[in-house]
């Protein structure tokens, strides 16, 4: 039987404080949590309904220019440069200006993700639980998105897509673990937006894959879709080849290659696509695959409801589908979260973490705070759900 | 450890042993990626107050700049969380 | 389910042949009918036999030329394949009665049967679960090793299926009360002809990775099984066969490495 509420908090508090850390990949984020004691947690399978308190949670993301991608050695001394200015904001947000008092559980993402950044949030992570006497708890990322979905949206088993730069899973709950029932055998749907977008040399702010909807947005063709490779293989899917040929076709149009007919009316000359089609038909055909292989895992667990989680996730268009799907389904319901949530963020670190540590799931040796870059979702035993 | 012949001790001063000691733990925590051509040991000693000392070792000159590098932008790091967070 | 779905299908099939349904799965509605499409009606006067009619819906989320390209695709492609599969030696396939690719529709012979005691229609994840009990007996293993080698056959044809899970594997009982279970593979919509190792790689890595997430407890136990009827069918056919199956195994190794070293990052 799971029970939330074995651990006491800090000095005989009836609500616990998790001050979450995270820095896999090109955004740093410092969030601070707050559970309530609540009887309901006692028992049951309520993991989802926590009443969480999101106090801060803030963001700051290495940009870089337009047709670069970020190198870990560059984005882990974003992060150095930035960490501690933002733990301080977060703490100010938050109201606290104790922390050894004030704070229960320090989290930090223990992987997977890029190693340098990791390794120098980790450091801080480290030095603060040491000067603050603080317990540490090492969070798995994709958990993080995960928990923090369920807690926002509230949706108790769905069948969860993650979706990110460098994620693409379909997972589902059982048995204290979030398995994988389908994933990218390549490249991850977020990689493959963001090279597409350094390709056609759109900035990278606020996000690639965001500038890539705008332009999809803005295509006139829409009936006229441009035909890509559709690789879906039973639950997993193959992207590097789609990106190999609509790579092909971006630099083709630059090079205004006439030979291409696909892109150049054949007797005239004219160009008949535009990078808003390209944009446009990459997210149509990217986007239909992930919408099946999430409804042929639904069909294979029996769920009606989905979770998008991931920066992806932001997607109005992927949501869109996916709600149409759930609908046609069986009635279902597609939850998903905003930006705040749904790009990498300090807070999920806090949430996941916090009901790591409110099962009594603590670092007992510094030797644990290792990050990694491989870290695979099903590794984490999933203790604060039953079984 | 016979073949890490460029070597380079540095010694740097915290305001007391606790915060020293702390600098210590938290970067003795992380393996050496190449040990077979770098090597680093963090030190407190106690007699000398507040000061880490970081002993170096690698098998030629480029091994040693690259891993001291790594190391003091992670201890520098250290040292502003400190100066920055500590409430004590 | 919608019944949205349903009425199109009935409206498209004309009242004439009525339809029960039997399954959705993510991109086919399954029913199963009385009425054979083309024989007269007399041939089934008792009315014993089933038929499966399946049906592949318009995807509303999917761009229409996606949807369009898809849907004739594999309805077409999942008919041939069947007429193809269904002629090779100690394979067990459906067999393939009619297909109306526009409509995206085709008939199959009905394989299969309830598990006693409502456990459901006898694919091998209901099997699996039914012999929870004793999850190791040796009806399970004679059942798993036969699971093996129809893939393994399947394989060795230079044929791959695209979506191996332990729903895709129907159990069909050899005789009435006694407890021998024939595996026949279903759903080829994905499927297609490869000679390929990385396909059949990928075909037995997606295959492992159902039977794990859903038979997690026992799943080590039944994924050798499966392998070494697989690898049976290749011993079979002496040296080349050796050959082959050392190369196919060797990738369905990397498959299962890319899957689990591969570097995921924010």
């Amino acid at each position: 039987m799971v029970d939330l509420n074995t651990i006491s908090p800090k000095n005989g508090r009836n609500y616990y404080i998790a001050l979450g850390l995270e820095g896999s990949a090109n955004k740093l984020g410092i969030g601070i949590v707050k559970h309530p004691i609540k009887s309901q947690l006692s028992s049951g399978d309520n993991s989802h309904q926590c009443d969480a308190q999101i106090l801060s949670n803030i963001r700051d993301t290495y940009i870089t220019p337009p047709g670069e991608g970020f190198l870990p050695r560059d984005t882990a001394r974003h992060h150095r440069n930035w960490c501690v200015r933002l733990i301080k904001k977060a703490l100010k947000e938050a109201g606290f200006n104790d922390p050894s008092n004030d704070i229960d559980v320090i989290c930090f993402t223990k992987g997977p993700g890029m190693g340098a950044p990791l390794h120098s949030v980790a450091i801080i992570a480290r030095t603060c639980s040491l000067l603050w006497d603080i317990p540490l708890v090492g969070v798995n990322h994709c958990i993080g998105h995960i928990e923090m979905g369920r807690e926002i949206t509230k949706a108790e088993n769905p069948v969860v897509l993650y979706v990110s730069g460098g994620n693409t899973q379909v997972i589902a709950y059982s048995e204290n673990r979030y398995r994988i029932f389908g994933e990218t055998l390549d490249v991850a749907i977020g990689n493959c937006l963001d090279r597409f977008a350094r390709t056609l040399k759109i900035p990278n702010h606020p996000s690639p894959g965001y500038n890539i909807e705008q332009l999809a947005l803005k295509c006139q063709n829409k009936d006229k879709l441009i035909e890509l490779p559709y690789t879906v293989k039973g639950m997993d899917l193959s992207m590097s080849g789609i990106l190999a040929y609509i790579d092909s076709l971006a630099k083709d149009l630059f090079r205004g290659n006439k030979q291409n007919k696909l892109l150049f009316d054949k007797k005239t000359g004219k160009q008949k696509v535009t990078i808003e089609d390209l944009c446009y038909s990459l997210q149509e055909n990217l986007f239909a695959m992930l919408i099946e292989i999430t409804e042929r895992a639904m069909a294979h667990v029996n769920s009606s409801t989905v979770l998008i989680v991931g920066g992806v996730g932001c997607n109005v268009r992927l949501q869109e589908m996916m709600a149409v799907m759930c609908h046609d389904r069986a009635n279902g319901k597609v939850f998903a979260t905003d930006d705040r949530f749904c790009i990498d963020n300090g807070a999920m670190i806090a949430q996941a973490g916090l009901l790591q540590f409110r099962m009594g799931d603590i670092v007992k040796d510094l030797k644990e705070t290792i990050v990694t870059q491989k870290f695979r979702t099903d590794e984490v035993f999933v203790s604060w759900r039953e079984k | 450890m016979s073949n890490l012949h460029h070597t380079l001790e540095v010694k740097i001063p915290f305001k007391d042993n606790r915060l020293a000691t702390t600098a210590q733990k938290v970067m003795a925590t992380d393996p050496i990626i190449r040990p077979e051509s770098f090597q680093v040991e963090y030190m407190v000693s106690e007699d000398d107050n507040g000061t880490l000392l970081a002993k170096f070792s690698a098998e030629d000159d480029r091994s040693l700049r690259v891993g001291v590098s790594s190391s003091l932008s992670s201890i520098l790091t250290i040292i502003e969380t400190m100066d920055e967070l500590d409430s004590v | 389910m919608s019944q949205e779905i349903i009425d199109i299908v009935q409206n498209y099939l004309t009242p004439n042949i009525p339809i029960t349904l039997v399954s959705q799965g993510a991109e086919a509605v399954v029913f199963t009918t009385h009425v054979h499409p083309y024989l007269p009606q007399d041939s089934n006067k008792t009315g014993e036999t089933k038929y499966i009619i399946k049906y592949r819906p318009h995807k509303k989320y999917r761009h229409p030329v996606i949807d369009q390209q898809l849907t004739k695709k594999r309805t077409l492609g999942e008919s041939r394949l069947l007429a193809k599969l269904y002629q090779i030696d100690g394979l067990k396939v459906p067999k393939l009665i009619a297909c109306d690719q526009y409509n995206g529709c085709i008939w199959l012979e009905f394989l299969g049967s309830q598990l006693p005691d409502n456990n459901g229609f006898s694919n091998l994840k209901h099997f699996l679960w039914w012999n929870k009990a004793d999850p190791y007996n040796n009806v399970v293993k004679e059942s798993l090793l036969k699971v093996g080698q129809q893939i393994g056959i399947l394989h060795w044809n230079d044929y791959v299926h695209g979506d191996l899970t332990s729903s895709n594997i129907v159990m069909v009982q050899d005789k009435l009360g006694v407890n021998v279970w024939n595996p026949h593979l279903i759903d080829f919509g994905l499927g297609g002809v490869s000679n390929m190792v990385e396909d059949k790689g990928v075909d037995l890595y997606v295959l492992e990775r159902a039977i794990i997430s859903t038979h997690s407890a026992f799943s080590d136990q039944y994924v050798e099984w499966i392998m070494q009827g697989f690898s049976q069918v290749y011993e079979q056919h002496g040296a080349t066969g050796e050959k082959k199956l050392k190369e196919l195994l060797k990738r369905f190794h990397e498959v299962r490495m890319r899957g689990r070293k591969r570097t995921m990052i924010g």
